[in-house]
């Protein structure tokens, strides 16, 4: 009897404790799902089904136990290192063992009255109406076969109603309702270059990853993954995006078994505050890259001593199919060394930016360096080629990268410069290895010698440069961009009737040739040749609307030294159109003033003379209003401004 | 690079242990007696439901497993049909998705030759209207079963969604697992498939011959308990 009783208390209480053990949805799965989980995986989201309520859950509780143990979900690619990432979502090791056992339990429900609510779905611009809203022209056609495409959407903005450029405080993307957008990266395109590579071929956009001129906006990744949360910048730190500048958005489309159309919306919010703090990007990483076929372990390294003090904001890595691992660190001046990111094993489809918890503080004088490695083996089996081939460094995802790219702010910010300088030699003498190496490789080939000789004008060395540009223009005496090159070499070493050949030599197999029309009404002023430079300007106002060739055009045929060069009446109008589209720029009234002053309108110059004024006071253009200060008593004294003869 | 098919590496995996399965039907031969000893000790051995489910459709039909009309079927044996594939599905597993213009080529390929193709749903929280729309989303080819008490993934030993499974024109089960080797892992895919299993066995049973792998496991979406 007593033993019947003790053995059935036994069974009550083990049953008990199993009981108070036993994992269950409502208790235990569901706060971790609604944290970490429920951002992707709601409807409608990129992520392939939502674990909001139970029953979703149930329906993939072995997979979900399967897919954190592995740490595949959710999905975070670098490992703990010496700082804290502020969008860190990775589990931790209780929460992947709740998953487990709630899936070996059969998915039990608990009680799920108790259960805690789900977060509200995010619908809608999360940070309110936006100040504008653009999106591309067409959306773009995914078919459902087929392998990642990247493909790039030119994206106009319609400019501002005052035709002044605008800062951006916050940008937000909203994917729109297809699941095939894996990742978006926009870039600014002021050159509307991304324009012309659409019109290639019939599809909306452009293919590949090679964005042309765009780039990231001073200093900002504009990047966007599923779950990522939207947040204005911080104070001080918009952006400028200036008129006429179209957006470029770069998709990563993966396809998944039917035809998607794919119509993303961009929102933009402005300030009316210009920047006080501007961040840099500082890119770590070789452009000379080669890999040989069915090498494993293969190394790029790089590094950059830093001459100021600085704090990291954020890093982003890249590398393609091949990248397997990934380290930056930086070493300190006092000998210590900190990781600032180490990725174990890259997966190409979870690129993300990792932003710190905290500005990471480095010292003047942190040497920065990043090794990734990359395996072109058949056993890698993202491996774009098997059986595997030589590959080299190039944009398109068949190719191979390697860059490291850290967001960072001067401490001190007067010292930034020091910083762009130092970066853009350590960049343009990247760039002259890049390009020395095909140059060797391709003696023959004149747009190997160009680029070369181009990569050696950025980087200061004169002498190689002009070496390598003729050398191109041997081998291709019809090459007008060496021919334009050599110009600004000629420039640049203040030979202005050399430069002057080069660019009429240009001209006369390209007589539309813009930058060169440009650099010759410029090299003309410099000559004193002010009839020609009038012409060339005048070329360059017919072809194109551009503000400062049309205002130096006007301020040429209002001051020149030379009487038949002058032309009151032309002057005039040109002026008058310059400061009619940019009534904000000092330099509009300005001309206008010479010009009036050219006519005999010297009341009429004077107030359009003190309206230049003003507005270059605003500006904080000092030597400007000096100028305009010293025009106006020519004026009050009934006398046109002539420039100085050269 | 290609591997062929009698390469060393895939008789290796022929060893492996579904390699001498064979289940039978109701119109199995005068061996019968001898493959079930066989089927039943090795799925007795690795798989109790399976064995549970072989031992029960021995006399019966397969009990749950519908059409999207409510109606019984038995999607192993196909009229007119030399072979019939049976594909586990389910509407939200991306790896399944992914695999539909590809399904789509092998149904179009092998049409002329009269192989039957079944998607078989076994979620159980899928009602018929979602897989219908899911069908049409995706033009799913061939018909569509659900398999209500995962008598056919017991049958099959179906671990994942897609996994296939490859019948004879008696029914007989002779190959079942992955479609291709496209997926490594669950974050890792090849560009392009280098193996093309499902097609190659296809080709084999169709050429009069038993497949000489009868199995390789899928990567995909764990098929979840029914309770």
């Amino acid at each position: 009897m007593s033993a019947g009783l003790f053995v059935w208390a036994a069974v009550t209480l083990v049953s008990a404790g199993r009981l108070a053990d036993e994992v269950t949805w409502a208790r235990d799965v569901a706060p971790i799902l609604f944290k970490r989980c429920v951002a992707c995986h709601q409807p409608d989201s990129v992520a392939p089904f939502s674990l909001r309520t139970y029953e979703e859950g149930r329906a993939h509780a072995r997979q979900i136990a399967r897919v954190v143990s592995q740490r595949l979900m959710p999905p975070w690619l670098p490992e703990e290192g010496d700082f804290a990432f502020a969008n860190d979502r990775r589990l931790t090791a209780d929460e992947i063992e709740l998953f487990e056992r709630w899936a070996d339990a059969a998915a039990p429900s608990g009680a799920l009255e108790s259960a805690p609510p789900a977060p509200p779905i995010a619908s809608g611009w999360q940070l309110g109406t936006p100040d504008l809203v653009v999106s591309a022209e067409q959306p773009y056609s995914l078919t459902g076969d087929g392998t990642d495409v990247f493909r790039n959407l030119v994206v106009p903005v319609p400019p501002a109603p005052d035709g002044a450029s605008r800062y951006v405080n916050a940008l937000e993307f909203r994917p729109g309702t297809a699941k095939v957008i894996h990742h978006a990266v926009m870039f600014v395109d002021p050159q509307r270059d991304g324009r012309k590579r659409d019109a290639l071929d019939a599809e909306n956009g452009f293919g590949g990853m090679d964005v042309g001129t765009a780039q990231s906006p001073d200093g900002h990744f504009l990047g966007w993954a599923p779950g990522r949360v939207t947040t204005p910048l911080p104070e001080g730190m918009a952006w400028k995006l200036d008129r006429g500048a179209d957006l470029v958005l770069q998709l990563h489309l993966l396809p998944r078994g039917k035809p998607e159309s794919v119509a993303p919306q961009i929102g933009l919010y402005f300030t009316e505050q210009a920047p006080t703090r501007v961040p840099m990007l500082l890119r770590l990483g070789p452009r000379e890259l080669d890999i040989a076929p069915g090498v494993r372990d293969y190394a790029l390294e790089d590094e950059f001593t830093l001459p100021i003090a600085v704090r990291v904001l954020s890093a982003l890595p890249h590398a393609h199919f091949l990248g397997r691992s990934m380290r930056g660190s930086a070493h300190l001046p006092d000998g210590g060394t900190r990781m600032l990111l180490s990725i174990p094993s890259w997966d190409f489809l979870w690129q993300d930016e990792y932003r710190y918890a905290e500005a990471v503080e480095l010292p003047a004088g942190t040497h920065l360096r990043m090794r990734f490695t990359y395996d072109n083996s058949a056993d890698n089996p993202r491996n774009p080629h098997q059986p595997p081939r030589r590959v080299q460094y190039g944009p398109n995802s068949t190719d191979e990268m390697g860059e490291l790219w850290l967001q960072l702010l001067p401490v001190d910010a007067a010292e930034l410069p020091r910083l762009s300088e130092a970066f853009a030699r350590k960049d343009a003498l990247d760039h002259c290895r890049q390009f020395a190496r095909a140059a060797r490789e391709q003696p023959d080939d004149a747009n190997a010698q160009y680029d070369y000789g181009t990569a050696l004008v950025a980087a200061n060395q004169f002498e190689a440069a002009e070496r390598a540009l003729s050398r191109a223009l041997e081998l291709d005496p019809n090459h007008i961009s060496a021919m334009v090159n050599l110009g600004f070499l000629k420039v640049q070493q203040r030979d202005f009737a050399a430069a002057r050949l080069r660019f009429e030599a240009a001209l006369t197999l390209k007589p539309d040739h813009l930058n060169a029309l440009r650099a010759l009404a410029r090299i003309c002023e410099e000559l004193g040749d002010y009839r020609a430079a009038a012409r060339a300007w005048r070329k360059v106002c017919d072809r194109e609307k551009d503000f400062a060739a049309a205002r130096n055009y006007a301020w040429l045929l209002a001051t020149a030294p030379d009487d038949e060069a002058r032309d009151g009446v032309q002057a005039l109008t040109w002026a008058q159109r310059v400061a009619n589209a940019y009534p904000q720029d000092p330099t509009s009234f300005d001309t206008l003033a010479a010009a009036l002053a050219e006519g005999g309108r010297f009341e009429d110059a004077i107030k359009a003379a003190q309206r230049a004024l003003a507005r270059a006071r605003n500006r904080g253009d000092q030597a400007l209003q000096e100028g305009i200060e010293a025009r106006i008593k020519l004026y009050q004294a009934r006398q046109p401004y002539r420039q100085p003869r050269r | 690079m290609t591997q062929t098919w009698s390469s060393p590496k895939y008789r290796e995996i022929c060893k492996s242990r579904f390699s001498n399965l064979e289940l039978p039907v109701s119109d199995a031969g005068s061996d019968a007696g001898s493959a079930v000893k066989r089927a039943l000790l090795s799925v007795l051995l690795l798989a109790p439901l399976g064995a549970f489910a072989v031992t029960a459709c021995r006399t019966c039909r397969l009990s749950g497993v519908v059409e999207l009309d409510g109606s019984p079927v038995d999607p192993r044996v196909n009229a007119g049909a030399q072979a019939s594939v049976l594909i586990f599905t389910r509407s939200d597993c991306p790896i399944s998705n992914r695999y539909a213009p590809e399904l789509n080529r092998l149904a179009a390929s092998f049409a002329p030759r009269n192989v039957a193709f079944w998607s078989i749903y076994v979620d159980k929280s899928q009602d018929p209207a979602l897989i219908r729309q899911h069908v049409a989303d995706y033009q799913l080819p061939g018909r569509v079963a659900i398999d209500r008490k995962h008598r056919l993934v017991a049958l099959v030993g179906a671990q994942v969604t897609p996994e296939a499974a490859l019948f004879d024109a008696r029914g007989r089960l002779v190959y079942h697992g992955r479609i291709d080797d496209r997926f490594v892992d669950l974050n890792i895919a090849r560009p392009e498939p280098t193996q093309r299993d499902l097609e190659q066995a296809l080709h084999t049973l169709l050429s009069g011959s038993a497949p000489t792998v009868a199995h390789l496991p899928a990567v995909g979406c764990l098929i979840e308990d029914l309770r």
